[in-house]
């Protein structure tokens, strides 16, 4: 706490200092709050998921409170009367509704004035966002784990890897989407999300990647397995940490496949389609293994790459997943051939590997896996934006993009101090790119060729 | 050593070898990414190659919300990263001189990239170790510096500082056609 108020002193001042301080007090307190009434209640009851989840709700509750009894006790002078009147609303609302009728009243009240606003309650917005995420990951766990009677005590390195994963993937992505043009990409284009257009685009740039179909079949196929080896991986493996999905057997020889708490399908033991979930890692361990091969063999022949690829960009994740995959194997190998020898400790050996690389993910090369469904928001927002108002050129009144893009890209490139006005006024954003060049000649020679009506002739010589 | 690529615009006859080349260079698959331009095509033959000029702050790369476009530490302005362009196309509004392309089927942009794999060990770029009439140069710094003292003499300067003919500060220098303006450049 002292180094969180001091660091928020020297970088915000000492009202964000103190605001801080007076957060963590209150956390803090809520904090005693919790152990008291977790230890109370599990003495009483015997249930340690009840006193848990009693204590965390007295903890969120308590710091409220405090936070709520402060901004009451230290109201200004002017608006004691104003105050004084509140009270006595209060002691109605508490003497006829009791103390819900209480809750509702302070939340309304806050609302109005605009103060129930999750920003204050944390020190920062990544905070909140954070908070937020593994309260729901918390949820869905109980939930889905039929109330935590069904985790997989084995995982539960996965379990706390996930839980700082999300620490690290909220602060990459929030700085990462806190750049004016992501800003701008992402608030219109989530706007647009429920264009009729959506499945269609999502499926073919998320899911069968036509577009890297385009750049040639050897990286699609490199890329379908690396890309779906891993998707499938997690849809595997995290449902298992999380208890979302579990195998019971009732019948003996039939396996009842259980997701989120129903008894999803009946399955043979000894069928292929429980083969196939027997297996599911180790078939994705290999589409991983002949993808990162592939991936590699071309790192090593193509000029571009030779030229642009560094070690911790390119070949480190490829690294990562190729251990993880082969650490993985080796557990399989250990179970059928050595009879578990070694098994124990190649599981801590492939459980660091693939926390650590789950840690890495938002940092390297692999963010581009939360990254990419942007591309389905910009097309959404070039497709929607284009059909409501085409820009025409300035020069040639070609239409060549959206003028709400053209605006947007106006207003980025002003916020880093970039503008681009012609000699007539215009944005050179406003212009078409083949006026756009021909007005560089005209700023290179001093005849306005992009006023001459003649297309660029010649573009296309071939070596 | 650290060297620039050079454009002396006079020189320039317009047989789109810089062109044919930039095709060759690794990476490019076939396409060029440059522009030769007629400068006044019903009057005469004069013609400009046209290329990205690497822009030490680069339009492109700020409009870009994937980060996709890259600068390497020798100030060349990268094409598109693969696997975080999102087919957006900023980039190709942003740039003041037009020159990233776009390819819709592999929703991709790609621009110059300054030959990096060439440029990167000193080597010139595809289109100026092919120029036959040296109007694209790969000069040394010190090269480079003779050519902007001899720029100073004379009013065909290429970097007239308040009426700059580009947008910014850019790695690729130019020179500027003098005929055109009706100077004679000793050369």
């Amino acid at each position: 706490m002292i180094v969180a108020v001091m660091m928020a002193g020297i970088s915000q001042g000492s009202d964000k200092a103190a605001a801080i301080a007076r957060g963590s007090v209150y956390g803090m307190t809520g904090c005693a709050a919790c152990v008291v009434t977790a230890l109370a209640v599990l003495r009483a009851t015997g249930s340690w998921w009840f006193s848990l989840l009693l204590g965390l709700a007295v903890w969120f509750a308590s710091g409220f409170a405090l936070q709520a009894a402060r901004s009451i006790a230290g109201c200004p002078l002017q608006d004691v009367r104003r105050a004084s009147r509140e009270r006595s609303r209060f002691r109605v609302t508490l003497i006829t509704a009791g103390p819900p009728g209480v809750v509702v009243y302070y939340l309304q009240k806050r609302w109005k004035r605009g103060a129930v606003n999750m920003n204050r309650a944390f020190a920062s917005r990544w905070a909140r966002n954070v908070f937020a995420a593994v309260c729901a990951l918390a949820a869905l766990m109980y939930i889905g784990s039929r109330f935590f009677t069904h985790l997989d005590l084995a995982l539960y390195g996965y379990m706390v890897g996930t839980v700082v994963f999300i620490g690290g993937f909220f602060y990459r992505f929030m700085a990462w989407a806190e750049r004016p043009p992501t800003r701008i990409l992402l608030r219109k284009g989530i706007r647009l999300i429920f264009r009729r257009s959506t499945p269609a685009v999502a499926a073919d740039h998320l899911v069968v990647h036509r577009f890297i179909w385009n750049r040639g079949w050897y990286r699609w196929l490199q890329h379908i397995l690396l890309g779906w080896g891993c998707i499938l991986s997690a849809f595997v493996t995290f449902p298992l940490v999380f208890g979302w999905m579990y195998f019971t057997m009732a019948d003996n020889g039939t396996y009842t496949v259980v997701g989120f708490g129903i008894d999803l399908l009946r399955v043979p033991a000894d069928g292929w389609i429980a083969f196939l979930f027997y297996n599911a890692l180790n078939i994705t361990a290999f589409m991983v293994i002949g993808g990162v091969c592939m991936a590699l063999y071309r790192r090593i022949r193509h000029k571009q790459a030779l030229a642009e690829q560094s070690f911790a960009y390119d070949f480190l994740p490829l690294y990562l997943l190729l251990f993880i995959s082969v650490t993985g194997l080796l557990l399989t190998f250990s179970n059928i051939f050595l009879h578990g020898f070694g098994h124990p400790v190649m599981s801590l050996v492939h459980q660091w590997a693939v926390i650590l690389t789950l840690l890495y993910l938002p940092f390297g090369k692999l963010a581009h896996i939360p990254m990419r469904p942007l591309s389905v928001l910009a097309r959404n927002y070039r497709d929607h934006y284009g059909q409501a108002e085409p820009k025409a050129c300035k020069v040639c009144g070609t239409e060549f993009v959206s003028a709400e893009q053209s605006r947007d890209v106006v207003d980025v490139l002003k916020q880093n101090r970039l503008e681009f006005k012609t000699e007539e006024g215009a944005h050179l954003a406003e212009l078409c790119l083949p006026c756009r060049r021909k007005y560089r000649m005209s700023r290179f020679t001093g005849i306005p060729t992009h006023q001459i009506r003649a297309k660029e002739a010649n573009q296309d010589a071939k070596g | 050593m650290k060297h620039y690529l050079y454009i002396e615009m006079d020189n320039c006859v317009g047989c789109r070898s810089c062109l044919a080349a930039c095709t060759q260079c690794g990476g490019h698959d076939e396409r060029n990414r440059n522009y030769v331009l007629d400068v006044n095509p019903f009057v005469d033959r004069q013609t400009i190659p046209l290329m990205c000029l690497h822009c030490i702050d680069p339009a492109c790369a700020r409009s870009c919300p994937a980060q996709a476009i890259q600068v390497t530490k020798e100030g060349a302005v990268l094409s598109a990263l693969t696997e975080k362009c999102v087919g957006c196309q900023n980039c190709t509004i942003a740039c003041p001189y037009g020159i990233p392309k776009f390819d819709r089927a592999q929703n991709l942009m790609y621009k110059c990239d300054l030959c990096y794999d060439r440029t990167k060990e000193g080597i010139p770029p595809m289109c100026a170790s092919v120029c036959p009439t040296n109007t694209l140069q790969w000069l040394t710094e010190e090269e480079w510096k003779t050519k902007e003292q001899r720029h100073a003499i004379g009013q065909w300067s290429a970097s007239r500082s308040p009426e700059s003919p580009l947008e910014g500060e850019t790695n690729v220098k130019i020179s500027l056609p003098g005929i055109l303006q009706g100077i004679q450049k000793l050369y």
